[in-house]
C-alpha cells in the first residue's frame, strides 16, 4: 500500500529562478520557506514527486488539449521556454500507470501521455525544491485554456488520488505539490496587477482547510479578483484535497517584479 | 480559425534558433510557411494583440509571438509597432 508522506503548493512563476533577489524586502523570506519546504521534503523522502501544475500550450497546443493528463514517461524532458536552465526529469511509469488505472477505475477519465515534456509550470518548482535527483509523475490540469474544470472537480480528483496513491502496490512513499498561483493577471490589459487582499483571505481557507470556501468560487470572480493566471488554484485545491488537512503557510508576497502573488504552504497529511 | 498553426508559430519563435530574427527580418516570408488565416496573418504583422486575442487565441501565446518581435509586456496593448515594412522599390 502507497502513502501520501509530504503535500504543500507553491507558485511556479520563472522569476524565481530568472530573477531570484527580485525584491529584497520580500525575497529572502520566499527562499527560506522555499529551503524549509525543500528540507522537510527531503525528510519525508518519497520515491515519487507528484506535480500537479498547469501547462502554457508547450507541452499541450491546440493540437491535442486534455483537461486532466498524467505523464508516464521514464524521462520529461525540459522544454526550457524562453531560455530557462531547468533541466529533464526522471519520471516513474509504473507508478503513473498504477495511479492512471486507478483514477480511470474510479470513474476519473484522466488521460495519459508516454512522451510528456515540461515547462516552467512544472520546472521551476522542481528546480527550486530541489528534486532533480527524485522520481517525479506530472499531473497536468487545464487551467488557462477553457472550458476548465470546475473547482469541485478538482477538488474531487484530489480525493480520488489519494485514495489512487493508496492503492499503490508495494511501499511507494509519495509526494504531492500544488503548483499553480495566487493573483495574477497574464498578457493581459491589466497585467501587473495583484491582489494582495485576496490572495490572504484565499491563503487564511487552504490554511483552515476550508476546501468548500475554495471550490464555492467561480471562474468568474476569480477572473475579475485576481486574474487569469489565479485559475491555476485548481492546482492547490487538488492538492490539498488530496492531503485531506490544514495547511501552515511558510511565506507570502505580493511579488510585482514577478507580477504574481507568490505563496508556500506545507499542508497536513490527515 | 488556426490556432494549431498559430500555437506552432510561438513555439517556433521561441524554441527554434534563428526563426525570432527571420520573423522580423521578412515577415511576409516567414509566416508563408504557417497556414494561417489572413485575418490572423494580418494581425500577426500588426502585433495587434487585441485581435489575436479575440480571434481565440490565448493570451500567453499571443505574448510569446509578441514578446519575440521585441515588445515587452507592459507594452502589448498600447504599442504602435507594426511588422510592415514599408515597400522596397526595385
Amino acid at each position: 500500500m502507497g502513502s501520501l508522506v509530504f503535500a504543500g503548493t507553491t507558485s511556479h512563476v520563472s522569476g524565481i529562478i530568472r530573477d531570484p533577489d527580485a525584491q529584497p524586502e520580500h525575497t529572502p523570506a520566499l527562499h527560506a520557506a522555499w529551503d524549509t519546504m525543500a528540507a522537510d521534503l527531503a525528510a519525508a523522502d518519497p520515491d515519487v514527486v507528484i506535480l500537479v501544475a498547469p501547462d502554457h500550450q508547450e507541452a499541450f497546443g491546440m493540437e491535442n488539449l486534455p483537461v486532466f493528463c498524467i505523464g508516464s514517461a521514464v524521462t520529461h524532458p525540459a522544454i526550457r521556454e524562453h531560455g530557462l536552465p531547468t533541466e529533464s526529469v526522471a519520471g516513474d511509469p509504473q507508478v503513473a500507470q498504477a495511479l492512471h488505472a486507478s483514477l480511470v477505475a474510479s470513474e476519473f477519465d484522466v488521460a495519459i501521455a508516454h512522451e510528456m515534456p515540461l515547462d516552467h509550470g512544472f520546472l521551476v518548482p522542481a528546480m527550486r525544491l530541489k528534486l532533480g535527483e527524485r522520481h517525479i509523475v506530472p499531473l497536468f490540469v487545464g487551467c488557462n485554456t477553457p472550458p476548465l474544470p470546475t473547482l469541485t472537480r478538482c477538488r474531487k480528483l484530489g480525493v480520488a488520488l489519494r485514495q489512487a496513491i493508496e492503492d499503490l502496490p508495494g511501499d511507494v512513499r509519495v509526494a504531492v505539490l500544488g503548483l499553480g498561483a495566487l493573483s495574477h493577471w497574464v498578457a493581459v490589459p491589466r497585467m501587473g496587477e495583484l491582489n494582495e487582499e485576496w490572495d490572504r483571505r484565499v491563503l487564511g481557507w487552504f490554511e483552515s482547510g476550508d476546501l468548500d470556501a475554495i471550490a464555492a468560487m467561480t471562474d468568474d470572480e476569480i477572473l475579475e479578483e485576481a486574474g487569469n493566471g489565479a485559475l491555476e488554484i485548481r492546482t492547490w485545491l487538488l492538492a490539498a484535497a488530496c492531503a485531506g488537512g490544514k495547511g501552515r503557510a511558510l511565506a507570502y508576497a505580493p511579488m510585482y517584479t514577478w507580477v504574481t502573488g507568490i505563496g508556500i504552504v506545507e499542508l497536513e497529511v490527515a | 480559425m488556426s490556432l494549431v498553426a498559430l500555437g506552432q508559430l510561438a513555439r517556433d519563435l521561441d524554441r527554434v534558433p534563428g526563426t525570432k530574427e527571420s520573423f522580423v527580418a521578412d515577415p511576409v516570408s516567414f509566416l508563408a510557411a504557417y497556414d494561417l488565416t489572413e485575418t490572423e496573418r494580418e494581425a500577426v504583422l500588426d502585433l495587434d494583440a487585441e485581435r489575436l486575442v479575440g480571434l481565440g487565441l490565448n493570451p500567453m501565446v499571443m505574448w510569446n509571438i509578441l514578446g519575440a518581435a521585441g515588445i515587452a509586456w507592459p507594452d502589448l496593448y498600447t504599442h504602435a509597432r507594426t511588422l510592415r515594412h514599408p515597400t522596397r522599390k526595385a
